[in-house]
């Protein structure tokens, strides 16, 4: 048996341990951004004098370096420093101040200014949700007035993984859900192919490469469904929820799971390659509109899907990319690892079978 | 070693890993504790051991295989 080709090499098999470590360590080691989790008052009015809490997670402000300035936003043209802010620890602090009383432009009822936090240890910490500053009935004089620049910034870049919103340090779990589906339909698009050749060709080896690809493409799809259950729990609160990229893609998994019962039902060689190469394609076809297509139409509250983008922002940002890519790349090698040797055995099935054929 | 003590002593030594990492996870300052980091190590833990019980598997279809082959060689 000729034993020098593609799945007998090792490199790639190295090249996928060392890429999943690299995932593990980097993933875990590298730290949070800091951000703003609360902040006690969001609704203000001109002329206001206002004391606001602010509750940051993973930040540094009792740094010595810190030096900390706080800031409400309206345009890059517009802002106000917050005069007084007390660090309480390190991660709370409480800016006073007041407001402008004079709108930047006449035109406007209300103003949605965001807070900005100004490290010189960790950069801009930005409260996306802002604060809404209203229009007082009785004018006010104010001694606050707008500005126009932020102080110089002398914090270096660091790499740490960004603060998204109600995630917490599961933004990690990019690397351990969503890559896991990316290559799962890595592995299916490859089982797709050959299932498509095992038509053309009718050669045995075709359909062995595409129901091995397809069983390990099942681990992981289980696997995505198991941590994105876990992943759910942790920020949504539940389990499992109706929501339709969630049902839509285990019926996805269901059908892919016939796959294998339907394999697994047929005795007879040559009828089992044609019928479950010919549900393959049948069940990719119908995989792309339950999983990329049904939940874009609707309301999901999964990202990446209607009303709700992913990939892209604060949601993968390059600290993230530099993980997430080689990521998918090693768990589709260390799968692909897993896959060839189920192909060995399903190979050794078939040259049996034939040597058999051969003697009678 | 046969099976079963194969796989106990795998089991235990993912135990033993796990903990270890929660432990150290939960009592460094590197993480927050609001910080749910748990979801994430249940996670990578997760998916670890669907590739391990997969290995598992593939080496007891060899196995029978083997054992198949063997006795078919012996027939003839």
């Amino acid at each position: 048996m000729k034993t020098t080709g593609f799945i007998y090499q090792s490199w790639w098999k190295v090249l996928g341990a060392l890429l999943m470590l690299y995932t593990y360590v980097v993933g875990f080691y590298v730290p949070l951004r800091p951000g703003i989790e609360e902040v006690s008052k969001v609704v203000l009015t001109s002329g206001e004098a206002y004391s606001i809490d602010v509750k940051a997670y993973n930040a540094n402000f009792l740094h010595e370096d810190s030096k900390l300035a706080a800031y409400l936003r309206v345009d890059s043209e517009h802002l106000t420093r917050v005069p007084y802010v007390t660090v309480t620890d390190r991660n709370t602090i409480n800016l006073k101040g007041q407001v402008p009383s004079e709108f930047p432009s006449a035109d406007d009822d209300v103003l949605h200014a965001s807070l900005v936090l100004q490290d010189q240890v960790d950069g801009f910490i930005v409260y996306p949700p802002g604060v809404v500053i209203q229009q007082a009935d009785v004018p006010s004089s104010s001694i606050a007035t707008w500005d126009d620049r932020l102080a110089a910034d002398h914090s270096e870049w660091t790499f740490k993984f960004p603060y998204v919103g109600n995630l917490w340090e599961t933004v990690r779990n990019t690397f351990f859900h969503v890559a896991i589906w990316m290559a799962m339909f890595v592995l299916l698009i490859v089982s797709l192919i050959y299932s498509i050749r095992y038509l053309r060709s009718a050669d045995l080896y075709h359909d062995a490469i595409a129901s091995s690809f397809t069983e390990v493409a099942m681990v992981l799809g289980m696997a995505g469904m198991i941590t994105g259950s876990f992943w759910a729990k942790a920020t949504w609160g539940t389990y499992w929820t109706n929501d339709p990229k969630l049902n839509m893609s285990a019926v996805a998994v269901m059908i892919y799971m016939a796959y294998l019962i339907l394999r697994g039902s047929l005795s007879h060689q040559d009828q089992r390659a044609k019928v479950s190469a010919a549900y393959n394609i049948f069940a990719f076809v119908a995989m792309i509109p339950l999983i990329f297509i049904i939940p874009r139409l609707t309301d999901s509250m999964h990202p990446g899907n209607g009303g709700n983008p992913a990939l892209g922002g604060d949601d993968l940002d390059s600290t993230l990319r530099l993980v997430f890519y080689p990521t998918i790349i090693g768990y589709t090698l260390m799968s692909v690892w897993l896959s060839s040797l189920i192909y060995r055995i399903k190979r050794l099935r078939i040259k049996r079978l034939e040597k058999r054929l051969q003697v009678s | 070693m046969n099976m079963r003590s194969t796989i106990r002593t795998w089991a235990t030594t993912m135990c033993v890993l796990f903990f270890t990492f929660v432990n150290a996870a939960s009592t460094t300052d590197h993480y927050d504790n609001r910080g749910k980091i748990y979801a994430v190590i249940i996670c990578a833990v997760i998916v670890i051991l669907a590739m391990v019980f997969y290995l598992f598997y593939i080496e007891r279809r060899l196995k029978k295989l083997e054992g198949r082959y063997h006795d078919e060689d012996q027939v003839n």
